[in-house]
């Protein structure tokens, strides 16, 4: 649907959106992206896990294991102080650079 | 159902995890997956069917454990170290070199991509480049292989040789025999001391032909200065004086020379060989491995020496300076030191064998490489200046080309930033492209630099030392390197800095047009160009003005269709002066009856071939009250010398065979002498007492007669104030063995006849120094003529690039402003008007970078003013001449783009918009 290179670009900005509002684990996260963009976005544990990781590694977002009962134990993610602080340029960014976009993309004398 | 986790572990090689780690990835991943198995089943899927869809989920597993090590960098195993959490890791492990190394490959790769998007300009920088690394890597390996490298010879740092500069000497290399041995026996400063000499004479070969080779002769502790190991045989042996009388002494000759001319035979040593100059047969001991060198003379003569005697230790006999002595600092001693101690040891000594103030001057032991390209360096640094001024506006050029494409690439740039590209990165993927285009340019330019080697020596003068030494090595190969690098950030970092300033909107909204802070760049970047260009191209004229001053000198005398060459009669047959004098007296009847030959003389100098013979003199003891000690140069000459110069004589005669056989002690001097000592006076009959100490060494006072004053003329040298001159009789010295011959047509093509009658009178050995005097003028001047091609063809190059550097940036600008000129040309603007406001957009920038061309080029000239002649280092007629030609080539290159503008069309400019 989209180019891998826009997708790559904003998976950050949609997995430190996605974690503003609470902690959630990995597969929450896949399914809320699908869920939330009507399917049109799909991830999969190779683009979603590493990203994870790295967001982590950043310190833009923390993991911890959690067990609920009769459950296996599952790893939730929590945003950092610096992660919304990342979020907050990082979306202020991508609407700027949406509105360019849009901007050019107004078909003449509209 | 599967156990994911194993699952996971199985696939996944995450080695170069911390164990512990490594387990919550699988664990996580494990998890992922079963969860998705669970949705699966959860939205209808049969068991199967989910399974199967979950295993395929993860499709490149090498991709995700790249991504995660990439990810986890401080969660990797180092050395069996932990690390702590949140410090970088320093070293990195196996996976991380490989991601970094393949994230370096794909930088690469998109260099290369983005160079084939536009592969004119691309190859357009290449070849620049090339040119310019090219150049300034020749260049280097000129004065890599004769001023920095070390001397082939173990511990050459501390090889010197042994100076005297008497009263009133020129300086000189040659100290006397009792102060060789006493330097050797007494100076604590040398651990060794040798005496050598070193000459080119015949070898008579077996089938009777004889050829010129040259010759040293070394006391034998030379050998182990010069670190010499024979491939065959052994070195020499000590020669006791005395001992060797009729016997026969010893000889190492060159692999050359054995190749050559004894068709390598193996049974060599043990052979004699006979060179004439040397103290009879010698007997082959050993050869010389290929490439040793005897670098111990500043005009690059006698390198490879064919032959090397043995020489018998020096003993006291007189107080001629007669010996060049080579010596070694001991351990732990300076030159200053060494020199010091030379000359308290000399004057302790000078009572014992000079008489009065004879003797006296300054010592020094001189580092033996200062001495061999002390003479040269000025001019190779220069030159090395020059073409690094090259190397930079090729820098400049690259960076304008450079710039100009970012900008037109500044939608992709700004993509990049809005995807998240980091500044660094940007600037990354910049320098990555300079780096792929340095790097292509200099594997070009190692190329060019060796085509330029191989022509070098179509204009290097032939006293270059260590000429033979040159080429591509190691050493040139990283310079090369380095330089390639050095420019690469050069003209990489300006464009690449300017792309990564991109205002997101600005760019996206602009399109394409000029933003100003780059065109502000740009036109720096050509006053720069201008500057430099300037600079270089007032040196090369300076120099042209130098070389036409130099060749148009009035020598005094007519130097065309003048021949000379050098007989080398067998020492018996010029034992006796009486069939010495009838050989040449022969010999220039023959030469005279030769067809096209005017007249014939004999001299121990040919004029201008560099060499001199000094003497101080006096003509009464006012003069040397008033003056001091006058130094004069002196000439020995049969009759007719002058006549067959065509310098004929203004005043009183010329020698006749009378002088010549009664030894007469008359003198013919020169027209600047006859002013210096007798002013308003007529010279002839006055009488000079002449000091020939430094022509024999001794102190040997003589009065001589004035019969005669010659024109003053450029017998010694062709730069600077011609000193006095003075001639003396060809009498009892042997040296007068050198003809001058005046020629009706062109005077090589007499060769043949003359070389038949030599052999006819008897000489075996074959003429030497067979040259014209206009090839002395020649050579006088080839050390400038070397500096003005050089010079010369970097400013043709310097010119060139800046043309098509100000071409460029016009072209570009004319490109960007087609909309605003459709709007001048659509509100009644003229096409001159527009011409010619383009044609100042480009002029004015040139013209401020010929400003400060002008004032850089008036403080760099000085450099070269002691290479000047005839012209003043801020020559104003050369200075503006070049800012004017310069000016000129820059609006021809205006010229195109500017007239370009005017043929914009204001409604097709306008609709583009």
């Amino acid at each position: 649907m989209f180019s891998s290179e826009l997708k790559k670009g904003s998976t950050e900005l949609l997995l430190l959106s996605l974690l503003e509002a609470r902690p959630r684990h990995g597969y929450e996260i896949g399914k809320l992206i699908e869920a939330r963009s009507g399917g049109k976005l799909q991830f999969k544990i190779p683009s979603l896990y590493p990203t994870l990781s790295r967001l982590e590694e950043r310190g833009l977002i923390s993991g911890r294991w959690v067990e609920e009962p009769g459950q296996r134990r599952r790893r939730f993610y929590r945003l950092t102080k610096q992660g919304s602080a990342a979020l907050g340029e990082k979306r202020a960014t991508w609407h700027e650079y949406v509105a360019t976009v849009n901007l050019v993309i107004e078909p003449e004398g509209a | 159902m599967t156990d994911w986790n194993s699952w996971v572990r199985e696939r996944l090689d995450l080695g170069d995890l911390t164990d512990t780690h490594a387990a919550d990835v699988v664990e996580e991943i494990g998890q992922l997956l079963e969860d998705h198995y669970t949705h699966l089943i959860n939205s209808g899927a049969n068991a199967a069917e989910a399974e199967a869809a979950a295993r395929e989920h993860i499709d490149n597993w090498e991709d995700l454990r790249a991504d995660v090590a990439r990810a986890r960098r401080s969660r990797r195993k180092t050395a069996g170290k932990r690390i702590v959490e949140g410090v970088e890791a320093k070293s990195l492990g196996k996976g991380e070199h490989w991601a970094s190394f393949s994230n370096t490959l794909k930088d690469v790769h998109m260099a290369g991509r983005a160079l084939r998007r536009s592969p004119a300009s691309s190859l357009v920088m290449i070849l620049t480049l090339a040119l310019g690394i090219g150049a300034t890597t020749a260049i280097y390996s000129v004065v890599e292989a004769v001023v920095l490298r070390p001397l082939p010879y173990p511990e050459a740092d501390r090889l010197g040789l042994i100076t005297f500069t008497g009263q009133g000497m020129n300086d000189s290399i040659s100290i006397t025999p009792s102060q060789t041995i006493d330097f050797a026996e007494q100076a604590r400063s040398l651990s060794t001391l040798g005496t050598y000499r070193s000459f080119t004479n015949t070898l008579e070969l077996d089938d009777g032909s004889v050829v010129f080779v040259p010759i040293a002769i070394i006391e034998p502790q030379i050998q182990r200065l010069l670190g010499i190991s024979p491939s065959r045989g052994r070195l020499l042996e000590p020669v006791i004086a005395g001992e060797t009388d009729g016997s026969t002494s010893e000889a190492m000759i060159s692999e050359e020379l054995w190749e050559r001319h004894f068709a390598a035979h193996p049974d060599i040593l043990g052979r004699e060989i006979d060179v004439a100059g040397g103290s009879g047969p010698a007997v082959i001991v050993g050869i010389v491995p290929r490439g040793t060198r005897f670098l111990v003379h500043p005009q690059g003569e006698r390198e490879r020496i064919d032959v090397w005697l043995s020489r018998a230790a020096v003993t006291r006999r007189g107080n001629v300076f007669s010996q060049r002595a080579m010596a070694q600092l001991a351990e732990g001693f300076t030159f200053e030191a060494a020199s010091a101690e030379l000359n308290s040891i000399a004057e302790r000594n000078r009572a014992r064998d000079f008489e009065n103030e004879d003797g006296r001057g300054v010592l020094a032991v001189v580092p033996l490489r200062d001495r061999l390209v002390k003479a040269v360096r000025p001019n190779l640094y220069l030159l090395l200046g020059a073409v690094g001024f090259v190397l930079l506006l090729v820098c400049v050029n690259v960076a304008n080309l450079m710039l100009v494409r970012s900008l037109r690439r500044r939608q992709e740039w700004a993509l990049r930033a809005a995807l998240g590209a980091s500044r660094s990165r940007i600037v990354r993927l910049g320098l990555t492209e300079s780096l792929v285009l340095a790097a292509l340019g200099g594997v070009l330019g190692i190329a060019v630099a060796a085509g330029c080697l191989r022509l070098l020596p179509l204009v290097t003068p032939d006293t270059l030392p260590r000429g033979a030494e040159i080429g591509i090595n190691v050493t040139v190969l990283a310079f090369a390197a380095a330089i390639s690098l050095a420019t690469s950030l050069m003209f990489g970092l300006v464009p690449a800095w300017n792309a990564s300033k991109i205002d997101l909107r600005d760019s996206l909204i602009e399109g394409t047009r000029i933003v100003s802070g780059a065109g502000r760049v740009s036109r720096a970047l050509i006053t720069v160009q201008f500057a430099l260009a300037l600079v270089l191209v007032v040196g090369a004229g300076l120099m042209l003005r130098t070389i036409v001053n130099l060749n148009s000198v009035d020598v005094g005398f007519d130097a065309d269709g003048l021949l000379t060459f050098q007989v080398l009669p067998s020492v018996s047959m010029f034992e006796e002066p009486a069939t010495r004098l009838q050989f040449y007296r022969e010999a220039t009847a023959r030469l005279e009856a030769l067809p096209g030959v005017e007249s014939a003389s004999w001299t121990n100098l040919v004029p201008l071939s560099g060499g001199f013979n000094s003497a101080s003199w006096a003509y009464d003891e006012e003069t040397v009250e008033r003056f001091g000690e006058l130094t004069a140069y002196f000439r020995r000459a049969m009759p007719g010398y002058f006549q067959t110069l065509g310098m004929p004589l203004l005043m009183g005669r010329d020698f006749n065979d009378d002088d010549v056989d009664n030894d007469r002690y008359v003198l013919i001097v020169s027209e600047r002498m006859a002013e210096m000592a007798w002013p308003g006076e007529s010279p002839i009959g006055k009488r000079v007492t002449i000091d020939f100490r430094t022509a024999s060494g001794m102190t040997e006072l003589r009065e001589t007669e004035v019969i005669g004053v010659a024109p003053s003329s450029r017998e010694v040298t062709l730069h600077g104030d011609e000193p006095p001159l003075a001639y003396l009789p060809a009498w009892s010295t042997r040296a007068v063995n050198r003809a001058v011959v005046r020629t009706a047509g062109e005077p090589m093509e007499l060769l043949p006849l003359v070389r038949a009658l030599v052999k006819d009178l008897g000489v075996r050995r074959p003429l030497d120094n067979t040259r014209t005097v206009r090839r002395n003028i020649q050579d006088a001047t080839a050390d400038t003529r070397f500096i003005l091609i050089l010079t010369g063809v970097f400013s043709a190059l310097a010119v060139l690039l800046a043309g098509l550097g100000v071409y460029g940036v016009l072209s570009h600008l004319v490109g960007q402003r087609r909309h605003e000129i459709g709007v001048r040309m659509a509100l009644g603007a003229s096409r001159r008007s527009v011409r010619s406001m383009m044609m100042r957009q480009g002029l004015a920038v040139v013209a401020i970078g010929l400003g400060i061309g002008l004032v850089l080029a008036l403080g760099l000239t000085r450099v070269i003013e002691s290479m000047l002649y005839g012209v003043s280092a801020t020559d104003p007629a050369t200075f503006v001449s070049v800012g004017a030609l310069l000016f000129a080539v820059a609006a021809v290159a205006c010229l195109i783009p500017a007239t370009r503008a005017t043929r914009v069309e204001p409604v097709t400019a306008l609709r583009e918009e």
